[in-house]
């Protein structure tokens, strides 16, 4: 089970928090072309390894969680806001 | 009643003043309380506990633990009788009744044990490679046959009456096992002040401690085990949780783990759970989980009386009883001498100690000293005896037997394997450590580390001084301050044993590897000239290690076959990844109360009492309780009710709850921004004391929820979602307010429960609510024109009317706080008693939707657009919204995409159903000819026949036209007319009344 | 109007106030008639708000005062409870003293609030609780937002006793009061009203 350090609320278990994707994806501008709204809306990487994930923490706070992890071990590096600009470590442990 | 004969005359940690009685087959027998099951059948002579899975070959109880592969049994009876059971780790209590299982008709003559005699039939893979066809065959005979004949116990038919419950942990040191490495590291991580939670499974603390002879800190172990256990006790850091099994190791060091609260206590237990499941996270944990001893593989090793040589020696010093009269032992290492000699002083007789290796050491000579035979160079060739061992048969390493010993128990050692389960679950590979042939801990790559025999070291000393370390480093790792002075419980030195391999004994015959799933060894060899080459291929193919015991006995002796069937050696070969559960768990244990209506918790709104009162039938919508009709007798049907309580609202009135709509506040100088941008008709304009239907999209362009939304001030909105959306919609604004649009200056919350809410609906609402409020608040046209909102003061509450209309009649939505709920309820139901008002369900409710022609869940099921529905037209042009620019692709704004159209049956006497399929030629409604779905249907008494709504292809445009529903589960087609999907009123001059 | 009663979500048990003296491992007490109202700060007010009504704005973290308790849910938000005022005194004295720098939403019938105490008061909470809730973790006056047998629990230590406060949403407390009535039952419950 992943442990989840909500910025608000401090360490919290898995199942308070909605999975809620890719972080990575920001929607466009209102303005933007139907291709960038097309690809906000279906398009995702799926990597393998480190990858930057929203959580809403729905079951506490209800605030949105930015969660750096990794896919292949389960490891949380970093969490932060949704203003907080969050780096992936710079070597992929293996697993 | 038996006697036990086999019960020794003194010594074990059991309570001869409290004799217990309990059953085993119906028949009845004593023991003691500290017994278990395994050990009170064993000191009756009982050696024959169960049939093997496969060849249901007689067994006997091969261990003393938790590792237990053969005396499986059921225990308890009737709704309590639970399947599998180790009789090893079940402790007795009075009045305790176990059944043997898989045998037939009885335990000593089991008519499948025929399957010995075809046994080469049955090897390796047979399954696979017997039941292949006709698939024909599986369901209507294979599967039978292969449930009878194989297969363990019967899993109970009535529902568990048993509670189960369960625990969080928290801490900052987890030991597991509190054997000597346990006990230590618990001592001094609890030392340090770190807040530690030792788990051991049995009920009491020392594991492999031998009681009678091990000596720590100048004291006798059973002295030693009782100081450090009161020291625990005191102090109020640790808490000692024995009984408890750690089955689990998953990411983020949580830890699952299974606690036996009231196993052994006959049940009842009133209030108390049977098993406690605990979900424990520990910032570090010392894993002194012991080692598991293993058996040497020789023929008809699996005879019952063949016990591994720890197990004879607990049953000696822990249970006070005599495994066996006579005593022989095989052994490749220098553990089977301590059994030995404990059974020599116990009055045993050991016929021969048979020693795999040509230079034992020094405890031969202890052994002749003693008189024991010492036979070096020595191997088991054959157990012998009809239901139990009678003779065992030895051999030089070379093949050549020497003689036949009478005997009935043979101790066997193979040598220890460490437990190595938990450290694999956390992901570390297990390394091949060739001086005690077993594997061991690789480098730690979670908060972990071992301690003791599962790290390969087997000597008191050294196992108390690794327990020692790895508790200071473990609550120093958690951030605790260790004092560097801490001393390690101190033992005497104990001679390093040597070991030689002997993984498959010289023969023929049938030799087990795996005891619980009888597998032997030529099932490996089998395996592997098939093609099995991989560890993890042989395991599936053998079923090697599967199953309950989660091959604790049999891994390494099946893994080292398998490597020298390949010529390769163990390290090569490698180990399969141990995976949770460690050991069986019960289904009811991770259910816990959450069972039968605590399923989910339950959502009931302010005027339930009220409803109950007036019979109403409830209905499960999300986790809420609504009324779904209200029958006026006994008599009444579900249909008559919904139809007159539809038609009610029509002619007089009716009243219903509608607290369960979402009701979120919303707040702030960028709200109506915030609502345009969510919608997609605009919000921003909307006059203070309006109401206004608004409708969302998703991003992808499809409707996601709709609800009337009311402005109270300039920052102030009202916002209602429906019933099933609401917590989704709070989420969607959560992320567009948090994540998408930080900028907009909006807040918002639930105010779901705080208001609670009764439609008013017919011809007579106004009269009724102005009899309701005396007058409080005035409902004209004038004043309170359609959509509009109105405050009011009634009773001292503040109340809010909405003149919204979801039934197309005069209609009025009244807020209260909840505590005025019932009230309200009960002052509208009294003033409606003058003008004929009904309560209605949510049935009835749903009947004048469908003739108005309003969408609900049913419609919105995620695929439509707002053009499918018909409200196309809302979709502002003025402003950019969530969902606009998808909604515009080519297939979103499709004309020809099923959209929204009424039905009527052409014969006015059938009925229609949600679900059926559109076709035009009914006699060729396939997939591809379908055109559409009824979404939802009703018996309408406005229209005086079924009517539905549904979408289909074109449908707007195809009003008149008759096709055909079909609906292939019932076997029923019915002819209808495709028209409006507004049946009713449709110039809505009703709801201006 | 003959005969009128304000319900609270509790009310129907027909509790009575306690005595004060069990032996019971645990005592669950339903404290109706709250009032209780979330405040938010507008933009850049957080401050503000919590200056003007003199609560902290940190996580986790109640302020008690005599009039008021505050417990902060997220960045600019806080749920107050005070003994009276639920006929919306108590939100419109908010508003006053908030002024422009920030909303009040009434919610003083929204929820039910379970005060929980007694020697087991832990083993009870542990059941469903995955918070630590260890008096080295959780002081006097620490305050979470949570999960507890599916139902979102705001939960608010009072004292050492330990002493908790339970606030659920009212459609939720019939169901959380029967879990916790019912997990509470092997160690001896006394329930009350206040």
């Amino acid at each position: 089970m992943h442990r989840i350090d909500c910025p608000w609320c401090g360490v919290r278990d898995e199942s308070e928090f909605q999975y809620q994707g890719d972080a990575t994806v920001s929607r466009p501008k209102f303005k933007a072309s139907e291709e960038a709204f097309f690809r906000y809306a279906y398009v995702r990487e799926n990597p393998r390894g480190w990858h930057t994930e929203w959580w809403h923490h729905v079951g506490g706070c209800r605030q949105w969680v930015k969660v750096v992890r990794n896919t292949l071990t389960h490891e949380i590096h970093v969490t932060g806001t949704p203003a907080d600009k969050l780096a992936h470590p710079r070597k992929v442990k293996s697993p | 009643m038996s006697s036990q004969s086999n019960r020794l005359t003194k010594g074990g940690h059991i309570n001869r003043a409290n004799p217990l009685t309990f059953s085993f087959d119906n028949k009845i027998y004593q023991g003691f309380e500290g017994d278990t099951l395994a050990s009170a059948l064993l000191a009756n002579g009982v050696r024959l506990m169960g049939r093997s899975f496969k060849y249901h070959r007689a067994r006997g109880v091969l261990t003393a633990g938790s590792e237990e592969p053969n005396a499986l049994v059921e225990l308890r009876q009737g709704a309590r009788r639970e399947p599998n059971t180790r009789a090893t780790m079940i402790e007795l209590f009075d009045g305790l009744a176990a059944t043997s299982q898989n045998r037939f008709p009885s335990l000593s003559f089991d008519f499948m044990s025929v399957n010995q005699l075809f046994g080469r039939f049955l090897v390796a893979g047979f399954y696979y490679k017997t039941f292949m066809w006709p698939s024909s065959f599986w369901e209507s005979f294979y599967e039978k046959i292969i449930r009878r004949s194989a297969g363990l116990g019967r899993a109970a038919v009535e529902s568990d009456p048993d509670q189960y419950d369960h625990s969080h942990g928290h801490c900052d040191v987890l030991v597991v096992g509190a054997g000597p490495a346990g006990l230590a590291a618990a001592l001094s991580a609890g030392r340090s002040g770190a807040r530690v939670i030792l788990v051991e499974e049995n009920p009491w603390l020392g594991g492999a401690l031998n009681l009678q002879n091990d000596r720590i800190d100048d004291m006798p172990a059973t002295q030693w085990i009782e100081a450090v256990s009161k020291e625990l006790n005191a102090l109020e850091n640790v808490r000692v949780m024995s009984r408890t099994v750690l089955f689990g190791y998953y990411d983020g060091n949580v830890m699952g783990a299974l606690e036996r609260v009231n196993d052994h206590v006959a049940p009842p237990y009133s209030d108390q759970p049977r098993q406690r499941l605990w979900t424990i996270r520990a910032k570090e944990i010392v894993i002194a989980a012991g080692a598991h001893e293993r058996p040497i593989v020789f023929d008809n090793n699996d005879k019952p009386g063949v016990m591994l040589s720890s197990a004879v020696r607990t049953y000696v010093d822990r249970f006070g009883v005599a495994p066996g009269k006579t005593v022989a032992i095989i052994t490749n290492n220098d553990d089977a001498y301590l059994t030995a000699f404990q059974l020599h002083a116990a009055g045993i007789e050991v016929p021969v100690i048979a020693d795999a290796r040509v230079n034992p050491g020094d405890l031969v000579e202890k052994a002749r000293e003693l008189g024991i035979r010492v036979e070096t160079d020595c191997l088991p060739h054959e157990a012998q005896g009809y239901l139990g061992v009678t003779n065992l048969l030895l051999q030089r390493s070379d093949g050549s037997l020497i003689e036949k010993i009478a005997c009935d128990c043979i101790a066997v050692s193979g040598g220890y394997s460490p437990n190595v389960h938990l450290v694999s679950q956390s992901g570390v590979r297990p390394v091949w450590d060739e001086k005690i042939l077993g594997f061991i801990p690789d480098t730690p790559i979670r908060a972990e580390r071992s301690a003791g025999a599962c790290k390969g070291t087997y000597d008191l000393a050294g196992c108390l001084g690794e327990g020692h370390e790895a508790g200071l480093a473990a609550a120093k790792a958690a951030g605790i301050a260790v004092a560097k002075s801490a001393v390690a419980p101190q033992a005497g030195p104990q001679p390093q044993s040597s070991i030689v391999a002997v993984w498959r004994s010289p023969g023929k015959g049938k030799a087990f590897v795996d005891f619980q799933n009888d597998v032997t060894a030529a099932d490996i060899d089998l395996a592997h000239r098939e093609g099995m080459v991989s560890i993890e291929h042989s395991k599936r193919y053998t079923t090697l290690g599967m199953a309950t015991d989660q091959g604790k006995t049999s891994n390494v002796n099946g893994l080292a076959l398998l490597a020298r069937a390949r010529g390769e050696d163990i390290p090569t070969v490698g180990t399969t990844r141990y995976r949770p559960p460690y050991s069986p768990v019960a289904i009811g244990a991770f259910a816990g109360h959450e069972r039968g209506v605590h399923f989910q918790p339950t959502r009931l709104t302010a005027m339930h009492r009220a409803h109950e009162r007036l019979g109403a039938v409830f209905v499960e919508v999300g986790q809420w309780l609504r009324p779904r009709y209200y029958p006026i007798n006994d008599k009444e049907t579900m249909t008559q009710a919904i139809w007159r309580e539809a038609d009610m609202v029509r002619k007089t009135v009716g009243m219903c709850d509608v607290s369960t709509l979402g009701k979120i506040e919303v707040f702030g100088p960028d709200a109506a921004e915030f609502l345009n941008r969510l919608y997609i008709n605009g919000f921003a304009k909307l006059p203070v004391g309006k109401a206004r239907y608004g409708l969302m999209l998703r991003e992808d362009g499809h409707v996601f929820d709709d609800g009337t939304t009311s402005r109270l001030a300039e920052d102030h909105y009202f916002m209602t979602t429906t019933t099933a959306n609401a917590a989704g919609v709070l989420s969607h604004m959560d992320y567009c307010a948090q994540v998408v649009w930080p900028e907009l200056d909006v807040a918002f919350c639930s105010a779901t429960e705080q208001w609670c809410g009764v439609a008013v609906a017919g011809p007579r609402a106004r009269d009724v609510l102005t009899a309701a409020f005396d007058g409080a608040i005035d409902m004209s046209n004038e004043v309170l024109a359609f959509m509009g909102v109105k405050e009011f003061t009634w009773n001292g509450a503040t109340a809010r009317i909405f003149r919204i209309s979801f039934s197309g009649e005069l209609a009025f939505e009244v807020n209260v706080p909840w505590g005025y709920g019932e009230a309200m309820w009960e002052s509208i139901y009294a003033a409606g008693k003058d003008f004929d008002l009904i309560p209605y369900g949510t049935e009835a409710l749903g009947v004048l939707r469908i003739e108005k022609g309003h969408v609900a869940g049913n419609e919105l099921d995620g695929r439509t657009t707002a053009q499918d529905m018909g409200l196309g037209r809302m979709m502002s042009s003025k402003k950019p919204y969530i969902g606009l620019p998808l909604s515009q692709r080519e297939g979103m704004a499709d004309e020809m995409r099923p959209r929204l159209v009424g039905l009527k049956p052409v014969d006015t006497k059938n009925r229609l159903r949600g679900g059926a399929h559109l076709v035009d030629d009914k006699n060729n409604a396939t997939h591809e000819t379908s055109l559409g779905w009824v979404t939802s249907v009703g018996d309408s008494p406005a229209i005086g026949s079924w009517i539905g709504l549904a979408y289909l292809k074109d449908g707007p445009n195809r009003h008149g036209e008759r096709i055909f529903a079909v609906y292939p589960l019932k076997d029923e087609v019915v002819e209808v007319e495709i028209c409006d999907p507004v049946f009713f009123d449709a110039k809505g001059e009703r709801l201006h009344g | 109007m003959a005969e009128f009663n304000i319900v609270t979500p509790l009310s129907h048990l027909g509790l009575v106030a306690g005595k004060g003296t069990s032996s019971a491992g645990v005592l669950l007490a339903d404290r109706p008639g709250l009032a209780i109202a979330q405040v938010f700060a507008k933009k850049g007010k957080t401050a503000a708000v919590a200056k003007k009504l003199g609560i902290s704005a940190e996580p986790c973290v109640a302020t008690s005062h005599e009039n008021y308790t505050a417990l902060p849910l997220s960045p600019g938000q806080w749920m107050l409870f005070a003994t009276t005022g639920a006929d919306g005194s108590f939100q419109r004295l908010l508003e006053k003293q908030i002024g422009k720098n920030g909303y009040v939403s009434e919610q003083s019938h929204s929820r039910a609030a379970i005060r929980i105490s007694g020697a087991k008061v832990l083993d009870v909470l542990s059941k469903e609780c995955r918070l630590d809730l260890h008096s080295s973790v959780a002081d006097v006056g620490f305050c979470a937002q949570t999960t507890m047998s599916g139902v979102g629990v705001l939960m608010h230590k009072i004292d050492d006793s330990p002493t908790f406060d339970l606030v659920v949403f009212a459609g939720f407390a019939d169901s959380f009061w029967h879990w916790i009535t019912q997990a509470s039952a092997e160690y001896g419950v006394e329930l009350s009203r206040d």
